[in-house]
């Protein structure tokens, strides 16, 4: 899986959680843009990301996350050491 | 010591933020940092000496512990720890109101314990748990002892708050640039320290003694009238959010002064449109240890296992009830509850954290619901105002329970704000002015021509209109990051870099210079004239 399949399936994963189809997963892109994006949804985007990606994240690394390019990165590591 | 107080402002802090950069200069970073250690365990046991071994004891037994789960974490260690801290905690917090709350519910007749509530204890337990959970997931590690006394102990964030991560604020303490004195460090050290200093004097003390109108003869039970429980509820919601958010103006600025960069606590709260909104702006540092340690640990086990057992999810396309009730409802209800009873042993306190529960679940639900059953309300400036006045007044009736004494001394209280009350009499305090022949409105009009109405309409002006003291830092830095551009641009910033190392200075105009200066003046002035008023959150 390249970097650009997980951007595009997170894409899909942020479209499913927000019920917004303009949204589109860019390394810059933060909680701060999408007015929804409170904890709850942070967490619905993980936990879906888990499943997607077939890898587990600690509470405290998803909570440190500034965007989503960093989220990508995570997954990208997680990835490896899998 | 009150970082009010003369003794703190004008004898402790000039002596340690130079005895702290001379150390720096004459020895090593280590002995500055001994040198904050001792300086802040002088300032927490100025206050009462006997509490001083406990807050002792508690950082040896969480720094052996940290290092032990470092070293080979195991989930039974991290509960043992955690179970030791709570124990700790409850003992000194709850033992008195669980003791009645087993009385009154079976009769036992169990002696209540009286027990003294050690200063800052909820602040340093929440701060040693999340330290535990982060050394046992192998995010930090740490060997100094000192170091490790100085991030729970350092003297501007340990009475109350703002709640720190372990490494946000070590990383700082091993940056060398940290102990050298920069002049900009002290300047908007000390700026943010007088914009908390006269929020605290000006403001907050002043709003406090508005708040009987509405809580005084509540307490024997006599319900206030409407205006008056409204106008005294209001005064309440001002004066709390001016004396916290001004003591954390206050610890941020301490902690710039020593180059050390604190987490924000308040983000403008008041200008939130919603309660989701507000609890991301109020006391923030507590919703993100509560948020990081509680709720989300919570909602994703929930999660995962709907997720393994093939369980629908709560999604914005599907909304349905049974996810939404156990995934977003109860770990809400749960976590807003503790929330409660972390502030204080009392129902009045679990009644506010489940209030909040239920108006966040609401919120949601509306977040869900709402854009199908009323598109576009709330839209356009009209709509956002009336929102942040709604979650205003929503906020100022759940602070009811915050400062009521008893569950029924707030119920009294809220009587009256239903319209219910009216059982004091106004005309003494009306100028002898029968307020029945006023009406609400003109009764309103009365209040609000006195210097204490108009004190209350300053405050409202000052959450709603002005920037915060974060923002107002950051606009006289300006962005570090054209700071460092113009040491990059021709000879003269050249010169620049070669004066100040890679970060210029930040230079404040006259004007806001000017500004600064009166604001601290008058706050000294009055801060030196008068008996310190504690802080609020100081009974946590």
């Amino acid at each position: 899986m390249t970097q650009s399949d997980i951007y595009q399936a997170l894409t899909d994963i942020l479209r499913e959680v927000f019920d917004d189809d303009a949204l589109t997963a860019t390394p810059e892109l933060s909680a701060g843009d999408v007015p929804e994006w409170d904890s709850f949804n942070h967490i619905n985007i993980v936990v879906a990301s888990e499943q997607r990606f077939g890898v587990k994240f600690h509470a405290a690394e998803i909570e440190s996350l500034r965007n989503v390019g960093e989220f990508v990165g995570l997954i990208e590591r997680k990835r490896l050491a899998a | 010591m009150l970082f009010n107080a003369p003794e703190f402002l004008l004898a402790f802090l000039p002596t340690v933020v130079v005895g702290f950069f001379l150390l720096a200069r004459l020895g090593r970073p280590s002995w500055a940092v001994a040198w904050l250690v001792v300086a802040s365990l002088f300032f927490y046991a100025w206050w009462r000496l006997d509490f001083l071994p406990l807050l002792l004891l508690s950082v040896l037994f969480n720094f052996a512990m940290g290092r032990l789960l470092a070293g080979r974490p195991s989930r039974w260690l991290l509960g043992a720890g955690i179970a030791a801290n709570l124990g700790a905690l409850g003992w000194f917090k709850y033992s008195g109101f669980l003791a009645d709350a087993i009385n009154g519910l079976t009769g036992a007749g169990l002696p209540v314990p009286q027990v003294l509530l050690p200063l800052a204890i909820s602040f340093f337990t929440f701060q040693q748990i999340a330290y535990l959970i982060d050394a046992h997931a192998g995010e930090v590690r740490e060997t100094s002892f000192a170091r490790y006394t100085l991030f729970v102990v350092f003297f501007p964030q340990l009475i109350a708050g703002p709640i720190v991560h372990h490494k946000e604020m070590l990383d700082q303490f091993d940056r060398p640039e940290t102990y050298r004195p920069r002049l900009d460090n002290l300047v908007l050290g000390l700026t943010a320290f007088s914009i908390g200093l006269f929020k605290k004097v000006f403001i907050a003390d002043p709003l406090g003694s508005q708040t009987p109108l509405a809580f005084g003869p509540a307490l024997d039970g006599l319900a206030p009238g409407f205006i008056d429980a409204w106008y005294g509820a209001i005064a309440f919601s001002l004066q709390l959010y001016f004396d916290f958010s001004g003591y954390s103006d206050m610890a941020i600025g301490l902690g710039l002064m020593f180059g050390i960069r604190l987490p924000i606590n308040f983000a403008s709260p008041f200008k939130a449109a919603s309660v989701i909104e507000f609890w991301q702006r109020w006391h923030m540092t507590l919703t993100r240890f509560l948020t990081g340690y509680l709720y989300t640990p919570l909602v994703m086990a929930v999660m995962r296992r709907r997720q393994r057992a093939g369980k629908p999810m709560l999604k914005r396309s599907t909304p349905a009830v049974g996810p939404f009730l156990s995934l977003l409802a109860l770990p809400t209800l749960i976590t807003m509850g503790l929330a409660g009873i972390w502030h204080g042993a009392g129902w009045q306190f679990v009644a506010f954290g489940l209030l909040h529960g239920v108006l966040l679940v609401l919120n949601h639900a509306w977040r869900f619901a709402g854009p199908k059953l009323a598109p576009g309300l709330g839209l356009g400036r009209v709509g956002h105002a009336a929102c942040v006045v709604t979650t205003f007044l929503t906020v100022t009736v759940s602070l009811v329970f915050f400062k009521a004494a008893s569950l029924e001394h707030a119920l009294t209280v809220l009587r009256g704000m239903a319209g219910l009350g009216g059982d004091v009499a106004l005309m003494a305090r009306l100028g002898g002015i029968d307020p029945s022949t006023l009406g609400p409105l003109g009764e309103l009009m009365m209040r609000m021509a006195t210097l204490q109405g108009a004190l209350l309409l300053l405050a409202l002006t000052i959450v709603w209109v002005l920037p915060n003291t974060p923002q107002y830092i950051d606009a006289i830095a300006g962005p570090v990051e054209r700071r460092i551009e113009e040491t990059t641009r021709g000879v003269r910033g050249w010169l620049t870099a070669l004066r100040h190392g890679s970060l210029p200075l930040a230079r404040p105009s006259a004007l806001q210079g000017a500004v600064v200066g009166v604001l601290l003046s008058l706050a000294l002035l009055r801060a030196l004239s008068v008996a310190p008023t504690e802080f609020l959150y100081f009974t946590f």
